[in-house]
């Protein structure tokens, strides 16, 4: 669908051109240079023309989180048999649901199917968490649970393109693209925004491309789905064949070649950044080999995120990955445990198979973050694209179901030991504090110190949003 | 310093977007009529009429060699020869410069490098991307199409036209059939969610799509804006879009509306070849079908007099089971491979097939004193259903005694479609062994059984007999089977013997002489005979080689006749993506663009009513109205078509048009820096017959276009974008050009035009979840016609910022990020061209110092300079293990002067 944009604000944290900032530098003006410099300026589309970066850039607001991680649950894990306990599911296990469905369903579902699993509370805050997690159980008072998220799609290529880019009908940009965007990113040997091990289909790259945003701000992709995390890396990082002193005298040959062009030229922003940009892929080449290197952590830590067991060492890798990159000040990272949540059936055996896979990495992630003092201002944000029907799908499944599902988040700056929002009696729709999807973006912005509805990129003629016309902060989450 | 500030208070205030109401767009502006095509002269008169108020002056011309260079790189996307450039250097003609844009402009590589351009505004791919990534494997067809017709330079109304109504041209038309569906793929090479369940919502998003897909192609207007509410700040109410809608919502994008929608394709024949064809068709049902109501009756065939031999064929598959291995393919005693027995398989007959990643095997343990034949020769037969290739090796205890089998297909991969077939022959020792099947590929057929039965003398022929005993053999031997139970309890071969009468009295009355045919079987009984695995399963040969004589003839005479008919049908034709008719419907406002939500009047189909009093509305006929939408695009008097196609043009040839948001002419949009200019261009478009080639060719030959790329402090403070064109504005490389520039200079480019590289069958996944991007990129074509995939894109593509082609590209962004640098540092494709270019040197020139002029001429069409000489001698002087040259290749390759414009 298309929207104005009610909120025409230009983006500030945008700079001038580098010709004009050139300009602005030799002409050595006064105070009324600059107001022409500043009205010539904002006659112009604002961003499409400009020179992007990734310096890192002032937030809107007093920024509660500094980094992202999200771990992202690709099939659509179950609410209902994780951590929205619903007694009257178990109840009623094999009656008919008794409210009317959705007038529009994935597959067809019968009466309600009781959990499988066992609840119990947790912690201080007393957090239901199921069987599936005790892990997780143990850090139940650091998480603040999101009970009544609905989004829109009940396909899984719609529902991860909303849940990733805010659109399920139009390629949008990432939200990753549009953090780098407004925050730029610390490092600047690093890329802004990573996905390790992402699924390369249902939307594939444009669950984490920039879309019209500058493609300085697409996230980089360490492998994909179908590659263990092992063997995930920067794509060309490095060449086997050549020693790194003669890569370093080639780029020096290389860079001969270009002052020699440049000597012949007048000064040019844009030969010059070029020039540069070799600079910093062959500093990125050493910079992230050694981020990347999860074996020079310790033992413990390894053990820890269950590398040494053959359940959890994937995932478990890719959390060790990600908290690397974050302490190498890297804005925004992606873990992706793929396609493996769609139990339309079995859900008994294959839901305990992935929350065995992932329990242990997520708790090592929260613990390890803790204990670096990183937890505070990493925000660590969990869910999948939908959740499931309280209903059965052929007695061992359940469907998809986008209208009641929860994510978890921890750290930066959201209450910890804390439950938001609700679903009915069974789980199937969002109704206490419902929450959409563009509700989350808004939120998860809001935590980053952006505020939504100025994050705006000016393309093609009107101003786009990570969160379209829509969004609302949840403020009641904000510690 | 004060007229400075004067003159940025001009330009800016000239530049200012007109935000307040303004009772028409500039856009909508009626055209300057027009008599005579513009010239080359007049460009450059209305480009200094903004320049000289501001005491700004045009560059001086570039040199030849930096000009052929950029008028290469520009209209083709390659560079020129060295030889070429030399030529037009020592040319005294004073059309030199004409001369070399007229060849330029009629090569098939400008039609290329045009064809790119437009494909982005298509948002052409070669998938559907989104949530289901299928393969469009008739993309390619618009795409070429597209080529032609830029090398015919097709007028850009007809172009256009073909485009959104080609279908509803007059038979009468001079382009055949296929030049009038295959154009239709712009409106339907859209990205579709195919699994979306709402199928109302699904078409109707496919409306809005192809709504601003052609607002904004064909308009400079984002229509699609409209959809939820009047539009912010164009003149296009909400009706207005819907009338638009209704047009395309009247016609089809969709070949079916299922779990998973299917776009729409054609058959690319005429009506007359499609009838032909169609008369081919039925004559070969029929025929089928005759073949097939015999083959009905074949079952019932069987010999008479079986009945009674049921209890011999019981015993001696007893016998059998004892000295031979029966197995159950699912009853592998390891494997990584899954059980199915309701999708490939059937109840009662499960089989093994392919789970996911790795090296696929079945293990089947067995031991030679369990078995009454002991040690010897034996015979491994296997049953399983394949629909293409997938061969097996076969290991006794770790050593491969088959090196390959099971290369056979059966036709299929269903119960139905099971065979039996002899794996091979090999020696078995006395012991306990494992015997393990393992797949040469990444996939096993789906197996059912095996058996290893010793070799004795000779290997009977396959007869009814010896087909019932091998049966026989399973049934007694199945643990889950009522007669696999009855012989399992039976203590000695007295009880045996029992057993197999008692079956043989319960069964008779199913193998009388007219017995049930297999297809009607239907109490449990009648299958251990008849179904799938039953005593008297056969295979086909073996059934029809039991016919009588007279009957087995008639057979033959129906096959024959068959394969006759079927000989006589022509190939399928090729396909092509289009739309077609549909229902016509008016559509109702949809109130925040929702289908829940319908207003209670329905909005008449038709065009923009801003233009009501300029253009005349064409009639919308009975159908869709397509066609009348074509017209009144192409309505000489509709301003905004020829203005942004003028507008597009200038943008090929500058980089930038001269309203710099190409495809949005709104008041969002910005106002063109020169409008007379733009305006002049646009008239003159369409009173040439709307050429684009002759457009181009005039704003090429404009001294505007001519000049250095020169800088001027003056002209830098007042005007630093150039945007009055007072000088030539360096460009860089498109993603294809640096990569098709590689490839040329490294001597490596294969110029074949058109085809498919796709490698996938239409409608496959080309991406999914676990699979990495099956898609291949490494022949040396033109970067054109690589596979474009949507979610998966090529990476060099993507890294120079041809990133999405899931929407309308109006103009590629030019970034400069270090992922650029990486790649032409360390991939595979800069490393191996760079090679390829070396070799070449080395055998141009034997002196490193004529190996480096060589190489200058070739990359940069220049001589290298005392200072580049120098570096690149002391480079080559070190101990580079041959790599020397190769990468000094390479940094050529990766200079700023290779890659931009100048």
């Amino acid at each position: 669908m298309h929207h104005d944009a009610d909120c025409i604000t230009h983006n500030a944290a945008h700079g001038a051109t580098h010709s004009r900032r050139e300009w602005l530098r030799s002409a050595a003006m006064g105070l009324p240079m600059l107001a022409l410099a500043h009205m010539l300026r904002a006659t112009q589309s604002p961003l499409a023309h400009e020179t992007p970066t990734l310096q890192p850039r002032r937030p809107h607001l007093a920024a509660r989180a500094k980094r992202v991680v999200f771990l992202f649950m690709h099939g659509g894990p179950s609410q209902v048999d994780t951590f929205d306990y619903k007694p009257l599911l178990q109840r009623d296990h094999g009656k008919p649901l008794p409210f009317a469905k959705p007038r529009v369903t994935f597959a067809e579902t019968g009466n309600l199917l009781g959990s499988p699993f066992r609840f119990a509370q947790h912690g201080q805050s007393g957090a239901w968490i199921s069987e599936l997690f005790p892990h997780l159980a143990r850090c139940a008072d650091r998480i603040c649970f999101l009970k009544g998220l609905h989004g829109s799609n009940d396909a899984h290529g719609g529902a991860l393109l909303k849940i990733h880019t805010g659109s399920d009908t139009l390629v949008r940009p990432s939200m990753g693209s549009w953090v780098v965007h407004g925050l730029g990113t610390e490092n600047q040997n690093l890329p802004g925004f990573v996905t390790i091990c992402p699924t390369l289909g249902h939307g594939g790259v444009n669950n984490w491309s920039s879309a019209f945003l500058p493609a300085l701000y697409q996230g980089t992709p360490l492998g994909n789905a179908s590659v263990d995390a092992k063997e995930a890396s920067v794509k060309f990082l490095r060449r086997g064949d050549l020693s790194r002193s003669v890569q370093r005298q080639q780029l020096d040959l290389l860079a001969h070649f270009n002052e020699e062009h440049a000597s012949t030229r007048e000064e040019d922003p844009v030969l010059r950044s070029r020039i540069a940009s070799f600079e910093l892929a062959f500093r990125m080449q050493l910079e992230a080999s050694s981020v990347l290197d999860v074996d020079a952590e310790s033992q413990a830590t390894k053990t820890l995120y269950g590398l040494d067991e053959a359940r959890t060492q994937n995932f478990g890798r890719q959390c060790l990955m990600a908290r690397r990159m974050l302490e190498s000040g890297v804005r925004f990272v992606q873990c992706t445990h793929s396609y493996k949540w769609d139990q339309h059936s079995n859900l008994e055996p294959d839901h305990r198979k992935n929350a065995g896979e992932v329990d242990q990495p997520i708790a090592a992630l929260l613990t390890d973050l803790e204990r670096r003092g990183m937890l505070e201002d990493t925000l660590v944000w969990w869910g999948g694209e939908f959740g499931r029907t309280p209903t059965s799908e052929g007695g061992s499944g359940r469907d998809h179901n986008p209208h009641g599902f929860t994510h978890f988040l921890a750290g930066g700056g959201v209450k910890a030991g804390f439950s938001y929002g609700g679903t009915d009696d069974y789980g199937y729709y969002a109704q206490e504090d419902a929450m959409h999807v563009h509700d989350l973006h808004a939120t998860l912005l809001h935590l980053l110190g952006l505020d939504h509805e100025r994050l705006v990129f000016r393309h093609s003629g009107r101003d786009f949003r990570l969160t379209d016309v829509h969004g609302k902060v949840a403020q009641a989450i904000l510690a | 310093m004060l007229r400075a500030l004067l003159a940025i208070a001009v330009v800016a205030s000239s530049l200012r977007a007109q935000v307040g109401p303004e009772p028409t767009l500039w856009s909508m502006q009626p055209l300057p009529s027009c008599s005579a095509p513009i010239e080359s002269p007049r460009i450059d008169q209305l480009v200094d009429e903004r320049l000289q108020p501001l005491g700004l002056s045009r560059a001086p011309k570039a040199d030849r060699r930096t000009l052929l260079r950029r008028a290469a790189l520009m209209l083709t996307g390659l560079p020129p020869s060295p030889q070429q450039v030399a030529d037009f250097i020592a040319d005294p003609d004073a059309d030199a410069f004409a001369n070399c844009i007229d060849r330029l402009l009629a090569s098939p590589e400008c039609a290329e490098h045009l064809a790119r351009r437009w494909l982005d505004l298509a948002r052409y791919s070669d998938s559907n991307g989104l949530d289901e990534n299928l393969a469009f494997a008739n993309a390619y067809r618009y795409r070429d199409w597209v080529v032609r017709a830029m090398q015919e330079d097709v007028p850009y109304d007809r172009f256009g036209t073909l485009q959104l109504a080609g279908d509803l041209l007059p038979e009468t038309d001079p382009s055949p059939r296929a030049d009038r569906i295959v154009p239709l793929g712009f409106l339907a090479l859209g990205p579709r969610m195919l699994a979306e369940q709402d199928k109302e919502k699904l078409v109707l998003d496919t409306v809005d799509e192809q709504v601003d897909l052609v607002g904004r192609t064909f308009l400079g207007l984002t229509l699609g804006c409209a959809r939820c509410h009047d539009h912010k700040f164009d003149p296009v109410p909400t009706r207005d879009y819907y009338a638009l809608a209704g047009i395309f919502k009247s016609s089809k994008s969709f070949a079916e509306l299922g779990h998973v929608s299917q776009w729409l394709e054609q058959p690319l024949a005429s009506n007359a070849d499609l009838a032909v064809r169609e008369a081919a068709i039925s004559a070969r049902t029929a025929a089928a079908n005759a073949l097939l109501e015999f083959d009905k009756g074949v079952a019932s065939s069987l010999p008479s007099g079986l009945a009674p031999r049921i209890g011999d064929y019981l015993i001696a598959g007893y016998a059998e089971s004892a000295r031979s291995l029966v197995r159950e393919a699912e009853s592998a005693d390891a494997t990584n491979l899954v059980r199915d027995d309701s999708h490939w398989g059937a109840p009662g007959c499960a089989v093994l097939h392919t789970a996911s990643g790795g090296s696929q095997f079945a293990d089947y343990t067995f031991d030679t004193s369990a078995l009454t034949h002991g040690p010897g020769d034996y015979l491994l037969e296997l049953r399983y259903a394949a629909a293409e290739s997938r061969p097996l090796r076969v290991e006794v205890d770790g050593v491969a005694v088959i090196a390959r089998c099971a290369t056979a297909m059966t036709g299929g991969w269903r119960p139905e479609h099971q065979r039996w077939i002899e794996a091979g022959r090999f020696p078995v020792t006395t012991g306990s062994h494992t015997l393990r099947l393992v797949a040469l590929g990444d996939n096993v057929p789906h197996l059912d059984r095996l058996v290893l039965r010793p070799l004795l003398a000779a290997a009977p022929a396959m007869d009814l007999a010896a087909a019932a005993v091998r049966n026989a053999a399973f049934l007694v031997s199945a643990a889950d089977g009522p007669i696999g139970r009855a012989f399992a309890a039976a203590a000695d071969s007295m009880e045996v013997v029992q057993v197999a009468t008692e079956w043989q009295q319960r069964l008779a009355k199913f193998a009388q002489a007219d017995f049930a045919p297999v297809g009607e079987v239907e109490t449990a009984d009648q299958r251990l005979l008849h179904g799938f695995g039953g005593l008297f399963e056969l295979d086909d040969a073996l059934r029809y080689q039991l016919l009588p004589a007279a009957r087995r003839l008639v057979r033959e005479r129906l096959a024959d006749a068959l394969t006759a008919v079927q000989a006589a049908v022509p190939e399928e034709p090729p396909h092509g993506l289009c739309v077609t008719e549909g229902e016509v419907v008016d559509l109702p406002v949809h109130l925040r663009g929702s289908h829940l939500t319908l207003a209670s009047e329905t909005t008449p189909r038709g065009f923009l009513s801003a233009m009501a009093t300029q253009i005349a509305s064409p009639p919308i006929g009975s159908g869709s109205g397509r066609l009348a939408l074509a017209q009144w695009i192409f309505d000489p008097k509709n301003p905004l078509t020829p203005r942004v196609a003028a507008n597009r043009t200038w943008q090929f040839a500058f980089g930038e048009g001269l309203a710099r948001s190409e495809s949005n002419f709104g008041i969002r949009g910005e106002e063109p820096t020169h409008p007379a200019l733009l305006e002049a261009l646009a008239a003159s478009l369409v009173a040439d017959g709307w050429s684009i080639r002759r457009l181009l060719r005039t704003i090429v030959l404009s001294e505007t276009w001519q000049q250095a790329a020169r800088g001027d402090a003056n002209a830098e403070i007042v005007d630093a974008d150039n945007r009055l064109y007072w000088r030539w504005s360096r460009q860089r490389l498109p993603a294809e050009a640096v990569r098709d520039s590689i490839l040329a200079v490294a001597g490596t480019l294969d110029r074949k035009q058109g085809g498919s590289l796709l490698g996938v069958g239409n409608r496959g996944y080309v991406t999914n979840d676990q699979s990495g991007d099956s898609a291949r990129y490494d022949a040396p074509r033109r970067s054109l016609y690589l596979p474009v995939i949507r979610n998966a894109m090529y990476d060099l593509f993507t890294v120079f910022d041809y990133a999405d082609p899931s929407v309308h590209l109006e103009q590629r962004p030019q970034s400069t990020v270090a992922l650029q640098a990486l790649l032409l540092m360390n991939s595979p494709f800069a490393i191996e061209q760079a090679s390829a270019l070396a070799t070449a040197a080395s055998a141009a020139a034997t002196e490193p110092a004529e190996q480096l002029v060589w190489l200058w001429q070739r990359a940069l069409q220049r001589p290298p300079t005392a200072r580049e000489t120098a570096a690149a001698a002391d480079w080559l002087a070190q101990d580079l293990e041959d790599k020397g040259l190769a990468c000094l290749c390479q940094a050529l390759f990766a200079t700023n002067e290779f890659v931009f414009v100048d």
